[in-house]
């Protein structure tokens, strides 16, 4: 099993797990995840269907208590925060059920009263970038409306913590773009400390501060961004031999590789670019070049989402 | 937010939602109340059994819908719900959902009742049995719907409740089996409010703990289930008599006395009894009825049967009618009886097995007391109407019965109680169906002017209407509207008038008396054992 990668977090700490464990019965959606989440930053949880993203963010808004270890928001153990405190959480998720009989004007006013620092004036601009009608009833909105109205809900009360759970489904591609831009920046500028699960990795990656990556309810990976850009490369490799067969089983440090004539494609993490060269070059002994490129986070989501169906078939033939 | 202004703004977002059906409720309840302003609508509600049904079902349907869909918006013992996630505390959300049960079982009944209650003169004590009497079939729907809605899964709960019931059923069978009891049955009373018990406990337990795991929370209601309806049934129901004397033979003397045995042209060896009580009560009205207890060792048929007697005359009912009547009526009456009397003699024959007297001493024999009261007395014209004690009582005279004495009483009250609800007639009740105390209402028609009396035989038809909600209505008919004939009406010839003439203006100017006879029993089988084990050899 690969080891966690994880970031050195300095500053303060807005959320943290510590080995938490959940189970649904006998299936495992979360084993031992621990990680850190500095103040102010936004963070995309990554990790294919049923890793455990929706699992992790539902016990750490404390709609779930973790079979074990524990997940602390802002200092408070999610399983005992008090409204107040509540109050400075956001929660938006997919599957969230909004109160249909109600108007999105009436839902707002309802909520209001709840929340201290409900922002009325965030809460016109929101309605208005995104072209909602307050006097129709929240069942009448399509599905990316609903997830609109949601998202408008969750950022009016200005909350020091937003998690979101795949909020962008069921959008078009347009106001996605528009809506995760819109969202992250404020919560850039803001200063609001964003957990983001999402599969459009495209538009989170050059918005998000730190990835995220669970596969089968593990943490396979919690980077910054810009270590992540820094240390995952693609190394072409010009072997000199044609039809090269790739190594099995893959050193560990390869996410991903590909082979087309007498060429290797390895996305791999390299630290130090001359050792991973002459790594290269010992595997591969007439190597004529060898070129790095950088890898975007959707190469390294694949990667690794790979490495987990890979390590599925092993355990599947074992 | 403090915690009561959470409640109120959960439960104020619930009955906005939920305001047309909450609408629709209302409207459902109100027909309810209908024969207390329109009388005409009694008899129509009597005879649409199938209407009431429906409107029964629809109010409840309603409720259960309104509510039903308050819990789905935020179920206080959901995993998932939305509200978890909201500054709100659990406590006001689950509070809110009760108070909404609040709304649906006593506020909005209790709202639409009560200028009927007003009319109809109730009590509070009346008013809020009624209401607790209402809303307790509805209080435990909604708690399972909340339970429901906890365990994610209608059907789940269902199932559990079917599961149960079959439970309760093989238990039942099983005791009876093996225990030899006669009547095992629970008390609907105790497995309701352990059943409640139980599933506010599943709520709670599902509201505040959130180290959550289905398996055990399923296993727990399964067991709790099973415990609140198995355990009732483990007691044993009340015997159909007491065997202590009831408060009314307080000061009065039993005793058994025993006559030789006679031997009867068919063979049967009878065994005549005398209860002697004294002094004579004049004020109550006594019987005696055996039945047999075990069966197993009289093989004779007439000791496999279960009986009971209560002997003629009629009763005159002393204690609540004037002096001195003169009765109006071939039916033979006791009213004669001269008040002075010092003793009471109850005679009783045992009838015993042939050669031997052990079957006859596996006989129950019971004792009955009748208390008679008048509850209401009005004039006997057509139109009057009088009320009392929380109940309408109206006269009405149908005209299309030339030949018969046709009166018919209306009784508009709380339903459940203080209505005119007899039971059925039936000279054979086995002794396990007999209650401890049997209510029984007649009516008794007096001239006062001629000091002459009509009870007005057969025992009153009764019609019903409305049963199942708040309030009910019913009318009480000497002739039933659908006969014209039949021997047991009663002719204006048979009580000696020479026309109907004569009779509609005797019944003008009389007066209707509402009498309500209530029975206890006592079980005296130890002291007729006593006197049968002295007499026989």
């Amino acid at each position: 099993m690969s080891p966690v990668i994880a970031p050195t977090v300095t500053g303060a700490t807005a959320i943290e797990v510590a080995n938490v464990s959940f189970r649904y019965g006998r299936t495992v959606a979360l084993h031992d995840v621990s990680l850190r989440i500095p103040t102010g930053t936004i963070t995309a949880l990554l990790g294919a269907n049923g890793a455990g993203k929706s699992t992790l963010l539902q016990c750490a808004v404390g709609l779930l208590a973790p079979d074990a270890g524990d997940v602390r928001v802002l200092g408070t153990s999610a399983t005992q925060l008090t409204p107040a405190e509540r109050a400075r959480i956001g929660y938006v998720a997919e599957s969230q059920a909004l109160p249909g009989d109600l108007t999105l004007a009436q839902y707002e006013r309802w909520l209001a009263p709840l929340y201290p620092r409900w922002d009325h004036a965030l809460a016109d601009t929101l309605r208005a970038r995104f072209a909602l009608d307050p006097a129709r009833q929240l069942k009448a909105f399509s599905r990316g409306q609903r997830m609109q109205a949601a998202l408008l809900c969750a950022l009016a009360p200005r909350p020091d913590v937003l998690f979101m759970d795949e909020p962008f489904a069921g959008l078009d591609a347009a106001i996605k773009d528009d809506l995760v831009r819109g969202v992250l920046e404020l919560s850039g500028s803001e200063g609001w400390t964003v957990v983001i699960a999402s599969h459009d990795l495209s538009e989170l990656e050059l918005l998000v501060d730190h990835v995220a990556f669970l596969a089968n309810g593990r943490l396979r990976l919690h980077q910054s961004m810009d270590t992540l850009r820094a240390e995952y490369r693609w190394a072409d490799v010009h072997t000199g031999v044609r039809d090269v067969p790739l190594p099995s089983p893959r050193p560990a440090e390869w996410v991903r590789a590909e082979s087309a004539g007498a060429r290797v494609r390895v996305l791999l993490r390299v630290t130090d670019e001359d050792a991973t060269r002459a790594a290269l070059q010992s595997r591969y002994p007439n190597t004529k070049r060898i070129t790095f490129d950088d890898a975007s986070l959707t190469d390294v989501f694949i990667g690794l989402a790979r490495e987990r169906l890979d390590g599925n078939r092993q355990g599947a033939n074992t | 937010m403090p915690l009561l202004q959470q409640v109120w703004h959960v439960l104020r977002k619930d009955l906005h939602a939920q305001r047309w059906w909450l609408l629709l409720y209302t409207v459902l309840l109100l027909p309810a109340t209908a024969p207390v302003w329109w009388p005409l609508t009694a008899p129509l509600a009597a005879h649409n059994e199938l209407g009431n049904s429906l409107l029964s079902l629809s109010t409840l349907v309603a409720a259960c819908a309104a509510f039903y869909q308050a819990v789905r918006a935020d179920s206080p013992t959901g995993d998932l719900s939305q509200w978890r996630t909201l500054p709100l505390a659990p406590s006001a959300v689950f509070g809110a959902k009760l108070t909404f049960i609040g709304v649906l079982t006593l506020l909005l009944p209790v709202a639409t009742h009560v200028p009927a209650w007003w009319r109809l003169g109730v009590s509070w004590s009346q008013a809020v049995d009624a209401t607790l009497q209402f809303g307790g079939l509805s209080l435990l729907l909604l708690l399972v719907a909340l339970l429901s809605a906890a365990l994610r899964s209608g059907a789940l709960v269902v199932a559990v409740l079917a599961l149960l019931l079959i439970l309760n059923e093989a238990w039942k069978s099983a005791l009876d089996r093996f225990v030899g009891a006669a009547s095992w049955s629970g008390s609907p009373t105790i497995v309701a409010l352990m059943a409640t018990a139980l599933i506010l406990t599943l709520i709670v337990w599902r509201t505040y703990e959130r180290q959550l795991n289905s398996g055990r929370a399923r296993a727990a209601l399964v067991v709790s289930g099973a415990v609140a309806l198995l355990v009732p049934n483990a007691v044993r129901s009340a015997p159909g008599a007491s065997q202590t004397l009831p408060a009314s033979f307080a000061g009065i003397t039993v005793d058994v006395h025993t006559d030789s045995v006679r031997v009867q042209p068919s063979g049967v060896r009878v065994l005549p009894l005398r209860v002697t009580l004294a002094p004579a009560p004049t004020d109550v009205r006594l019987a005696m009825y055996s039945a047999v207890r075990e069966r197993d060792e009289c093989p004779h048929p007439d000791h496999a049967s279960q009986f009971s007697a209560v002997p003629s005359p009629q009763p005159g009912y002393r204690s609540v009618l004037p002096k001195q009547l003169t009765w109006r009526s071939a039916w033979r009456t006791d009213g004669a009886r001269a008040a002075s009397e010092r003793t009471v003699t109850i005679q009783h024959t045992v009838r015993l097995a042939t050669g031997t007297s052990a079957c006859a001493m596996k006989r129950n024999y019971y004792l009955s007391v009748t208390r008679d009261s008048l509850i209401a007395r009005l004039p006997a014209s057509h139109g009057s109407r009088q009320r009392i004690g929380g109940r309408e009582f109206a006269v009405e005279w149908p005209n299309d019965h030339p030949e018969h004495l046709a009166i018919a009483l209306r009784v508009t009250a709380l339903s459940g109680q203080g209505l005119i609800r007899n039971p059925p007639v039936r000279l054979s009740v086995p002794v396990g169906e007999r209650p401890p105390l049997s209510i029984r209402h007649r009516l008794v028609l007096v001239h006062e002017q001629r000091r002459e009396a009509i009870d007005p035989r057969p025992l009153p038809m009764v019609d019903e209407a409305l049963e199942t909600l708040s309030i009910a209505a019913e009318r009480i008919y000497t002739v039933p509207p659908d006969r014209y004939n039949g021997p047991d009406l009663t002719s204006w010839t048979s009580l000696q008038f020479s026309s109907e003439a004569e009779g509609r203006q005797w019944l003008s100017e009389a007066t209707l008396y509402v009498i309500e006879e209530r029975t206890e029993s006592v079980n005296v089988t130890d002291r007729v054992r006593t006197a049968l084990t002295r007499s026989l050899p």
